[in-house]
């Protein structure tokens, strides 16, 4: 697949031994600072770098100072219909690399009275882009820092921090059962 | 104080109901000061208390006769607050009101959504039943249809269904409206009661029939209703203790006041009460009944088990099915009868109110959900099978679930999931599990583990045997085509879901590869955490048993990585809890009648392995045998590459990581001090040192190495055996002399010890006497001290020598052994 | 009597129970122990009769119209304000409280238009109260309030009647040696933000500099919004190293952008703005069916919330709208309306919104 420079690679940076890093994609005021600083909380062994975008392409500003992204969170609320929207147009600014357990896609207000996007569309957005759904709200502390566990989890596996276990490796598990 | 202002409360109050009874004709809104006042008056009651029946009434004829502008109907009629019942002359009267048609649609529609509102708070429901058939004629307004329908479907009883009606809302429904939830809802009950009546094919869905307004109001007449139940309570335990059942209150009122505050809330669990009960429409029900015996005993009647037994055949079930989530008595009945119609109401019920609470409004009631779960949870453990309604919501809710709230009653409600065919089960549940497992933390992933095992034993010991009996069944009837038809309800609560594509055999083998590899992969992330790594046996566990614990034919063996995984991890409880597994393997495969070759050469080669690594040290260098057989030319120059020495011994219980402590302390303990001690020197001591192994709760490897291992010097090391037995003995024998020695030694000590004491006390007490009687005394006291305090070094050098002595015989014990 | 009686039933109604004490301490007409006598547990039409009787007992009268102003004051909210101005050569505004009641009185007594005056100075403003002590039955709505900004041109009013409006301008006139009164399209129920609108039009774009540094003398505008700013920073500051917006630079031109147009402060409290649009339909990549029209496609557009202004500046913040905004949404405060109409015109360019 011919990348043009618009997207997002894994691979165009040498990875660094010592350090993973986080990109967080999603619209405004859907939480992606409180979640990154959530993140961020957690004591961790490498040292980890967060970016935050409100939508994909990245600038070209500073493409050069920016490391290599070991793990892609996209992240939207379903009482926000923008929102949708950013994560669906970066999605297709994104190499399929990522796709392989490399991404996944963080959905706020699921239980909300105000939803203004339906289920179904999310799920079949994340089903065609094989992302993992994450469910859970930014808003209550705990569950932001349950989320905030649960994305660098992921982080970790795609950076090889968790025993050299690969994100195909777990993808491996998965039964694709044909009905 | 308080008291003053309470009566003067009580008194503006009534002033303020009075000043709405009286008004008769067109009142003005605009600088009505008295009725501002009474309006306000009327609301911060009924926030406050509730109110009173009769005041219900007036003020609910003043709201919907039309005097009063809509927003003074609309404020009256939110503020009908029951502090505890609602007469139901007042629900006549508004649907009277309704139907003279001076109310504006509005106010119908909100009078409608009242009655939803308190109709768990009625204090009868035989009048308000006779107006169905005027309830029905509202069914063409466009805006009040759905809490009609509502209203509709709370009342409707076998009786109601009458064909024309269910061509009416055939009508309604192909018509105009179109096919509304609430119409297939009232459509459903219809068709329950009596499915000739109503052809048309319902369209199965998981949304609820109808939408759930007003959950404030709701709340705030539940917790009324609780607060003056509380009162009542209260003063009834305090003044009239048992008088209620002399009193003939029906069983429902008395629940009602027994039950505490928190039993009745909001998730209204219902108590049961029966409509024959209180209909006592005895003569139309033996009419419309298709049943012969029509003798309905209602269950409102049945207290005590026996009486139930006694009855069993003709009890009327509550109009209220969910109660029997709170009553066992009703949980024994519905696991007998096993009632098309009851259970389809019940499931109905449960759909509701776990779409409702769960999926529409989550984090609410907490606390109250967490109650339901917990009776369903009791509930299934009781049926000791799944409930479908229950598995279709688990499976929509874990969808969405952020693996946090309600935990543990989400996973246990998996673990008694009922069967499906494997690919349904793992795009329902086993996927959103997995991804929620591979990025949760290690206790989740135990817990998850945990779960899947008790859902893979769920299966093998309830859910395989009911459908093997069910096919038999059906197979039997195939063959015989006797008169009588299997009834699926002899085998299942929810018969429904007897699905005979469903391969038990075949789900328990794709389930427990999938758990496999879910536990590998754990295993690798999480570093071999112990923690996980028992959950994990557990799950071997599991395997190794089912055959003989559950009649499971096919021996599942855990997969070679796995195996491996334990086997060369760290954690000895670990490895010994496998070897256990491993012996029951052993005897599943002896016992079982069909030959299961394939199965069997495979477990051979798992046990050379484990042979090979933990007595053998022959790990990895095992060309011929063993699971890594095919491997062992590609492993042998990584292995021996890796520069350490004596690789294939480095999983032994002599060498291996996980044993080494053991090891170790063993030498320490029996080998003389300063002496260097090496792991090699256990070589000649298997036998104790399996011994001291059992000590250490390993008994596992003992068994496992007395099961497969042939001992090679059997005789050798019988002629040294007697030998070994005697120093044993001798052992044994000096060993209880050192211990009495020791006992004597406390005891000598304690003496000394209390002496000592005495002698401070009585130099206190003796403060004021002579100094030289008390010099004396002293002296004496002393000089008795002396010689305890020689009795003591005596008896130490005693246990010395007991002491050397063991330590001799221990030694000639192992050279002997050597031997 | 009766009138005093609604008017106080009409001022203790509008207020909380727990303030009544305070409102009265304020009014200063009733001593400690008057005010120790009443009984502030009773119903409020109980409180109201209470200091009606006070008052008989006192022989209050004209002085309750102070009350009621006072009242009015601390309630500003409730009520809707227009911003009016006053033209001519040189609008003597800055008369003195007791003077401009003697001239208003002078002026409207003989009309028997209004007879009872109350003139108070507050907040910076000279706040009047007109109302006739005939009329029976007393109507809250009957009363005008009027205030003036000494030194300005502008005076703002509640609402009051058609009928009785053209005869008030002209005495307003009069008071004021005004030769014409002038609506400004500017209404609300925040008074300080009407005020801080009409006061301060020329302030947007690079007066906003200037105007920050004199914020603290005005003492119209509460100097509380700039230190909240000022901690908001400071905490922005503390953020992780580790964390990085890819699109900070991005929104630190836009709101450099915003800024620039809207002013760093806090924006004025406006809860609407109308537009009333008489153009050709715009919004034809919405709906392409239109675009062969060529009438003028009458609509109104209202943004309507707590405080408008801000949200506009919001859109703009999180990049909902494109900036630079269109000057009818960016230049409120210098135009101090907040009813436009935007006719077809050869640069007025309003795309459709919404």
């Amino acid at each position: 697949m011919a990348s043009d420079d618009r997207t997002l690679t894994p691979y165009n940076v040498l990875p660094n031994r010592q350090e993973a890093s986080l990109l967080v994609v999603g619209a405004e005021g859907v939480g992606k600072h409180d979640l990154s600083l959530a993140v961020l909380k957690i004591p961790v062994q490498f040292s980890l770098q967060i970016r935050t975008a409100s939508s994909l392409p990245l600038p070209t500003e500073n493409a050069d100072l920016r490391p290599r992204i070991d793990f892609i969170c996209f992240i939207m609320s379903m009482t926000d219909r923008e929102s949708i929207q950013v994560v669906e147009k970066s999605l297709s600014l994104v190499d399929v690399k990522y796709f392989l357990g490399r991404a996944c896609l963080v959905v706020t207000g699921v239980h909300s009275h105000k939803k203004m996007t339906d289920l179904d569309q999310v799920t079949a957005l994340a089903d065609s882009f094989n992302l993992p759904l994450v469910f859970g709200e930014v808003k209550s502390e705990k569950e932001r820092d349950q989320l905030a566990r649960r994305i660098l989890t992921m982080t970790e596996v795609a950076a090889g921090f968790k025993n050299h276990v690969s994100p195909l490796l777990v993808e491996s598990t998965r039964l694709v059962t044909t009905s | 104080m308080s008291s003053g202002k309470g009566v003067r409360k009580k008194q503006t109050l009534e002033a303020a109901v009075r000043y709405f009874e009286k008004c008769t004709g067109k009142v003005k809104v605009r600088g009505n000061l008295e009725l501002q006042l009474s309006l306000e008056t009327v609301k911060a009651t009924s926030e406050e208390s509730g109110l009173e029946p009769d005041q219900i009434t007036t003020l609910l004829d003043a709201a919907a006769s039309g005097y009063f502008a809509q927003t003074v109907g609309r404020q009256l009629i939110r503020s009908l607050v029951p502090s505890s019942r609602v007469p139901q002359e007042a629900v006549i009267n508004a649907i009277s009101w309704m139907s003279s048609n001076k109310p504006s649609i509005s106010i119908q529609c909100l009078l409608l959504r009242w009655i939803l509102v308190v109709y768990d708070y009625i204090d009868g429901y035989d009048k308000l039943h006779s107006l169905y058939g005027i309830l029905f004629l509202f069914l063409d307004s466009q805006a009040m249809l759905p809490h009609v329908c509502h209203l509709m479907f709370l009342l409707t009883r076998k009786e109601d269904v009458k064909m024309f009606r269910v061509r009416k809302l055939l009508s309604l429904i192909q018509g105009r409206v179109g096919p509304q939830p609430c119409l297939l809802g009232l459509l459903t009950i219809y068709k329950l009661y009596y499915p000739n009546l109503v052809a048309f094919a319902l369209p199965p869905s998981n949304k609820m029939f109808f939408g759930s307004y007003d959950r404030k109001w709701r709340c705030q007449v539940r917790e009324m209703v609780e607060k003056s139940e509380a009162r009542q309570a209260l003063s009834a335990s305090s003044s009239l203790g048992g008088n209620a059942a002399e009193l003939g209150l029906s069983k429902s009122r008395q629940l009602a006041i027994q039950a505490p505050a928190k039993k009745r809330r909001r998730l209204e669990i219902p108590i049961s009460h029966s409509a024959s009960a209180e209909t006592q429409l005895s003569e139309s029900m033996e009419q419309v009944s298709l049943s012969v015996n029509t003798k309905k005993v209602p269950f409102v009647r049945v207290d005590t088990f026996m009486n139930l037994i006694d009855n069993v055949e003709k009890i009327e079930f509550p109009s209220q099915i969910a109660a029997c989530l709170r009553d066992p008595i009703l949980q024994h009945l519905m696991a007998y009868a096993a009632d098309r119609v009851v259970t389809a109401r019940f499931t109905f019920w449960l759909q509701h109110t776990l779409t409702d609470e769960f999926l529409n409004h989550s984090s609410v009631n907490v606390e109250e959900n967490e109650r339901l779960l917990r009776m369903l949870v009791d509930f299934t453990d009781f049926l000791q099978e799944g409930v479908p309604v229950v598995d279709s919501f688990i499976s929509s809710y874990l969808h969405t679930w952020n693996g946090m709230d309600y935990g543990p009653f989400i996973l246990r409600l998996i673990s008694k999931c009922q069967m499906y065919p494997f690919s349904d089960l793992n795009d329902l549940i086993l996927e959103p599990l997995r991804q929620l497992y591979f990025s949760s933390s290690v206790y989740f992933k135990c817990q998850c583990l945990l779960t899947l095992t008790e859902l893979l034993r769920n299966y093998a010991a309830y859910e395989c045997p009911r459908l093997k009996e069910w096919s038999a069944a059906v197979t039997a009837e195939n063959n015989t085509t006797t008169i009588l038809p299997t009834d699926p309800s002899l085998h299942s609560v929810f018969p429904e879901r007897l699905n005979e594509t469903v391969q038990p055999a075949l789900v328990l083998q794709k389930l427990a590869a999938f758990v496999d590899r879910l536990a590998v992969l754990g295993l690798r992330i999480e570093g071999d955490n112990t923690l996980l790594l028992h959950s994990v046996v557990n799950f071997v566990e599991l395997l190794s048993q089912w055959n003989q614990q559950h009649g499971v034919e096919k021996i599942i063996l855990p997969s070679e990585h796995l195996l491996r995984r334990i086997l060369f991890s760290d954690c000895s409880s670990a490895i010994s809890r496998l070897c256990v597994a491993f012996c029951r393997y052993k005897e599943s495969f002896v016992q079982s009648s069909s030959r299961q070759r394939e199965s069997v050469s495979a477990f051979n080669d798992m046990l050379v392995d484990m042979c090979d690594a933990l007595w053998r040290n022959k790990a990895f260098i095992n060309p011929t045998q063993g699971s890594l057989k095919a491997l062992s030319g590609e492993l042998n120059p990584i292995v021996t590459s890796m520069g350490i020495p004596y690789p294939s011994s480095r999983f032994s219980i002599f060498q291996g990581q996980a044993f080494l402590p053991y090891a170790w302390s063993f030498l320490l303990q029996t080998q003389p001090e300063g002496k260097r001690v090496h792991p090699n020197q256990l070589k000649g001591v298997k036998d104790v040192y399996l011994e001291f192994l059992e000590q250490q709760n390993l008994a596992g490897v003992i068994r496992f190495i007395n099961t497969f291992i042939m001992r090679k010097s059997v005789s050798g090391r019988n002629k040294h055996k007697s030998t070994a037995d005697h120093l044993r003995r001798q052992l044994q024998r000096a060993r209880t002399t050192a211990a009495r020695v020791r006992n004597q030694l406390q005891q000598a000590r304690a003496t000394v010890a209390r002496v000592r004491s005495s002698i401070i006390y009585r130099r206190h007490k003796q403060q004021e006497q002579d100094l030289q009687q008390r010099e004396a005394a002293v002296n004496a006291h002393v000089n008795s001290q002396c010689e305890q305090e020689k009795d003591v070094e005596e008896l130490r050098l005693q246990l010395n020598s007991a002491q050397v002595k063991a330590r001799v015989l221990y030694r000639r014990l192992i050279h002997v052994s050597h031997l | 009597m009766e009138v005093e009686k609604a008017v106080v039933k009409s001022v203790i109604s509008k207020c909380r129970i727990r303030d009544i004490e305070l409102l009265l301490r304020k009014w200063g007409w009733f001593s400690d122990e008057d005010i120790k006598k009443l009984n502030f547990k009773a119903t409020k039409k109980e409180i109201a009769s209470q200091i009606v009787g006070l008052c008989q007992d006192m022989g209050l009268k004209q002085e309750i119209g102070d009350l009621d102003l006072l009242c009015t004051q601390l309630h500003s909210s409730s009520r809707k304000w227009t911003v009016l101005k006053l033209k001519g050569c040189q609008p003597k505004t800055d008369l003195d409280p007791q003077e401009l009641q003697d001239r208003l009185l002078a002026l409207l007594e003989p009309e028997s238009i209004y007879s009872v005056v109350n003139v108070k100075s507050y907040a910076g403003a000279t706040w009047i109260r007109l109302y006739r002590l005939e009329a029976v039955p007393y109507r809250a709505t009957d009363v005008v309030y009027i205030l003036a900004y000494p030194h300005t041109p502008f005076l703002i009013t509640c609402r009051m009647k058609v009928k009785m409006q053209e005869m008030l301008y002209s005495v307003l006139l009069e008071v004021f040696e005004a030769e014409e009164i002038k609506e400004l399209q500017l209404t609300g129920h925040h008074l300080p933000s009407l005020a801080d609108l009409a006061l301060q039009q020329t302030s947007q774009g690079p007066f906003h500099a200037y105007r920050d540094k004199e914020e603290d003398e005005n003492p119209l505008v509460s100097s509380k919004s700039h230190k909240k700013k000022a901690s908001a920073e400071a905490k922005e500051r503390e953020i992780d190293l580790r964390l990085q917006d890819e699109h900070q630079a991005e929104k630190k031109r836009r709101q450099d952008r915003l800024d620039s147009t809207f002013g760093s402060h806090t924006q004025p409290t406006l809860e609407k703005l109308e537009y009333k649009l008489d153009l050709r339909f715009r919004g034809t990549t919405f709906a392409p069916g239109m675009k062969g029209r060529r009438e003028v496609f009458r609509c109104r557009v209202k943004f309507e919330g707590p405080s408008v202004l801000e949200g506009t500046k919001n859109l703009g913040k999180t990049g909902l709208a494109t900036l630079p905004m269109p000057r009818h949404l960016a230049r409120v405060h210098s135009l101090a309306k907040n009813h436009f109409t935007i006719a077809e015109m050869d640069s007025s360019k309003k795309s459709s919104s919404k």
